[in-house]
């Protein structure tokens, strides 16, 4: 029997993302093995903004290597689990207008760097969408 | 030959009997990095989780066993806090899942219909285990600088 579609629509991946506010950063070590992180997280028109601190490994493997993944996950009750995993290129935030538009409800310690990740390669789930329940 | 085993401190040693909100990072076909949250189960010094045998996150690991985990407490925690849990990962079939060091968890309980549907399908190889020996394990905030 296939497994059932859980997956959220583009529209439930946005309101979910809308209402999270930490993530949890993948990105590559100079040998190519994941790294894992975690980083203030908000949500502007289809860009999914993060802040690291510009001394961390992440801010050094993101020079090397600008892909990354993204995982935000809600989990109140077994059936009302919900996560996105975005995959994409970090893109560096450098225009003050833009980062005049970004709040972080945490701010990244010490001097930070905001990069962005857009959503054209999202995974994601909703348990609730689950029908076959023993 | 195997890869020597990180020893994990007694503080980041209990911090992984307490908590089980896990997020598991591998590599997709391309190298590039991907996460599934997950709830991980520590005992023994290793990280286990129950997936399906041809889930994504078991041919990934399948293909390249670099694996890195963060275990967290909850997202809203004012205090929030992270171990890093990184190694390799092998695939354990026909197991059943070990029993936790200690009872506890922070992740939700699933129904006994649930937990035993998943029992049998460990039994009958529609599931696994992916199970991650220990490589670099500590607090995050030890090991995120450059």
């Amino acid at each position: 029997m296939p497994r059932e579609r859980i997956d959220m629509s583009r529209g439930e991946v946005l309101d979910f993302l809308r209402g999270e506010r930490r993530l949890v950063l993948g990105t590559l070590d100079a040998d190519g093995a994941p790294w894992a992180d975690a980083a203030p997280c908000s949500l502007q028109g289809e860009v999914l903004y993060f802040s690291i601190p510009r001394d961390s490994r992440s801010f050094a493997n993101i020079q090397r290597d600008d892909r990354v993944c993204c995982s935000l996950d809600r989990y109140p009750t077994y059936y009302e689990i919900k996560g996105a995993t975005l995959h994409g290129h970090a893109v560096a935030v450098t225009d003050a207008a833009t980062l005049d538009k970004i709040r972080f409800d945490q701010s990244a310690r010490g001097d930070a760097a905001v990069f962005g990740v857009g959503l054209d390669d999202v995974v994601s789930f909703d348990f609730a969408k689950l029908k076959n329940r023993p | 030959m195997p890869e020597p085993e990180a020893r994990i401190p007694d503080d980041v040693n209990e911090f992984l009997e307490n908590h089980t909100r896990t997020i598991l990072l591998t590599l997709r076909r391309d190298g590039s990095p991907t996460a599934h949250p997950m709830t991980g189960l520590y005992s023994d010094g290793r990280l286990s989780f129950s997936t399906y045998r041809k889930s994504a996150k078991t041919l990934n690991v399948q293909r390249d066993p670099r694996t890195a985990c963060l275990v967290t407490t909850s997202d809203d925690d004012a205090h929030f806090q992270a171990v890093v849990y990184r190694g390799r990962s092998r695939v354990l079939e026909g197991r059943e899942m070990p029993q936790r060091g200690r009872a506890g968890g922070d992740t939700p309980n699933v129904s006994g219909g649930t937990a035993n549907r998943a029992a049998d399908r460990l039994k009958t190889g529609k599931r696994i285990i992916i199970e991650v020996s220990p490589g670099e394990v500590g607090f995050l905030d030890e090991m995120s600088k450059g």
